[in-house]
């Protein structure tokens, strides 16, 4: 019995994603999506950041510890930062976190991603958020309670 | 005298006054006790025996549920390090842990008689550089003295120290301590060292106090009683490098968990010293600091709380009186090592002084004593 009862919860699992969006390309990708009427799932929430190199890497373990599935992190491309090197910084630190903190604390590294989103990509944006949902969803709960 | 008075108006026999008079409100609300170092420097000047760092402590706990002050600001490297220890005692978390720092010549397994307990240190490696190097050393003297292999785990789970002293979360302090025991009891593991003061003072005190049998069922010993003993019991003995061409004059910096934190039946800061007594025929010239033993100077952070330009004055005061002393400065706290040389980035007049763990210190100059041919060579 508990094991179908398991097997149902997972079934309804319905992920909770935290996405940070810089404000000057993922952002308005988040945006090109909804005004293009472009379909994802409802299951993330959006925290507008001014660049990707804002989000320290604390953020992304406070919302893992508060009970989110999953975490995404958005910026402009390599190259086009507003801010010229935010980026790099948001690269060189998610690499860190991923090697060091989130891959030893025995969390599966799928559950935290950076990915590059420009203004233009609304399209892009609506898959990704769709294809990371799938995946978390396959995974399961983070069970963080 | 309290320590953080010297950058700061700070008074702690005040600041007791106005609880003993019935203000204790007035306390918590001033959220003055946020800013203890808890370096219990004030319990040992203290005529009455008040452990203040306990009232801090306690204090803490109560303010984090009363007041409306936001606590993570007062959190160095924002939190990074405490959440990870807060993730870790929850129930679901098995840490995966890098043992690729292991070297090859040492053996390791996850059931047997020895635990080196190697605390956060592969954590730190986020931010801080050659923190492996303590772990690596403390990991090499052991398997050198042992025959058996060493028990190191992959899931081992944070002391709950900087929980337990910075944000007094009792809960998770306890939570941590819990799965802790449980790990401990499946290896199997009778004694456990561990270079790291503040996992240490947590095991060897704090744990007894949560279940009632922990010192019974297991022995703590910090690297230094454990090659204390060694040397006594003629396992080791003492070699010079040889590299040295000409003196070295060092000093030895206490950190406060092992000294003014422990019973006074504990003298590790005796034993620590009788060893480097022992370093002075080898070419090595032992200084004291103008603060030493159970007055030395605070290393200005406490459990990742308050790293502020107060903080850096006082690693700024100790760095000098180092400076005074020697060129090598040992200490057995690697949150020590990695504040002090901290401040080291920020001023080149203290950059000369290398700051080593006391593991990485000896790791060169330890010799097994092998009996067989002793014996042969007096027969």
């Amino acid at each position: 019995m508990p094991e179908a009862k398991n097997k149902a919860v997972k079934q309804d699992f319905e992920p909770d994603i935290l996405v940070f969006c810089c404000n000057w390309c993922s952002y308005a990708g988040a945006d090109l999506a909804g005004v293009s009427r472009f379909q994802y799932p409802p299951n993330m929430r959006i925290v507008r950041v001014m660049c990707s190199g804002r989000v320290d890497p604390s953020f992304v373990l406070k919302a893992l510890k508060e009970g989110a599935d999953g975490v995404l992190i958005t910026g402009c491309h390599i190259g086009d930062c507003h801010y010229i090197s935010g980026n790099e910084y948001a690269k060189e630190r998610f690499e860190k976190l991923h090697r060091i903190i989130i891959k030893q604390l025995g969390i599966n590294e799928k559950r935290v991603r950076l990915e590059w989103v420009s203004a233009s990509e609304g399209r892009r944006f609506a898959d990704l958020i769709t294809e990371f949902t799938n995946e978390i969803r396959g995974l399961g709960p983070l069970k963080f309670y | 005298m309290c320590q953080l008075s010297k950058v700061q108006i700070y008074t702690p026999s005040k600041i007791i006054q106005l609880i003993l008079e019935g203000f204790e409100d007035k306390v918590l609300k001033s959220e003055v006790l946020w800013d203890c170092l808890t370096c219990n420097q004030c319990l040992k000047d203290c005529p009455e025996n008040i452990n203040f760092a306990d009232l801090a402590r306690m204090a803490r706990y109560k303010m984090r549920h009363t007041t409306n002050k936001n606590v993570e600001e007062l959190i160095a490297h924002k939190g990074v390090y405490t959440t990870i220890s807060e993730i870790m005692s929850r129930p679901y978390i098995n840490p995966d842990r890098n043992l690729d720092w292991v070297p090859k010549d040492c053996p390791i397994s996850d059931k047997g008689n020895l635990l080196y307990y190697v605390g956060c240190l592969p954590f730190f490696n986020y931010e801080h550089d050659k923190v492996d190097s303590i772990a690596i050393s403390t990991l090499q003297i052991l398997s050198k003295i042992e025959k058996e292999p060493i028990v190191v785990f992959k899931d081992e789970v944070c002391c709950g120290h900087d929980l337990y002293w910075g944000q007094g979360k009792l809960k998770t302090f306890i939570k941590l301590a819990k799965k802790n025991l449980e790990m401990f009891e499946n290896a199997g593991v009778s004694t456990i060292v561990t270079a790291c003061a503040e996992c240490y003072r947590t095991l060897k005190i704090d744990y007894p106090e949560i279940f009632e049998d922990f010192s019974e069922k297991f022995e703590v010993k910090h690297i230094i009683e454990y090659i204390y003993e060694m040397w006594k019991e003629g396992e080791i003995e003492f070699i010079s490098s040889s590299e040295l061409s000409e003196e070295i004059s060092f000093t030895y910096h206490d950190p406060c968990r092992l000294s003014r934190f422990l019973p006074k039946e504990n003298n590790i800061t005796e034993k620590v010293r009788e060893i480097f007594k022992e370093f002075e025929k080898l070419n090595y010239k032992f200084n004291e600091m103008a603060h030493n033993k159970s007055n030395s100077l605070c290393c200005g952070v406490n459990s990742w709380m308050n790293c502020n330009e107060k903080s850096k004055a006082l690693r700024y005061k100790r760095m000098l009186e180092a400076k005074d002393a020697g060129t090598v400065m040992v200490t057995s706290c690697p949150k020590c090592r990695i504040h002090l040389s901290c401040l080291q980035k920020d001023y080149e007049n203290l950059a000369s002084i290398e700051i080593v763990d006391f593991s990485e210190f000896l790791i060169k100059h330890i010799k097994i004593i092998d009996k067989n041919n002793k014996k042969e060579e007096s027969e």
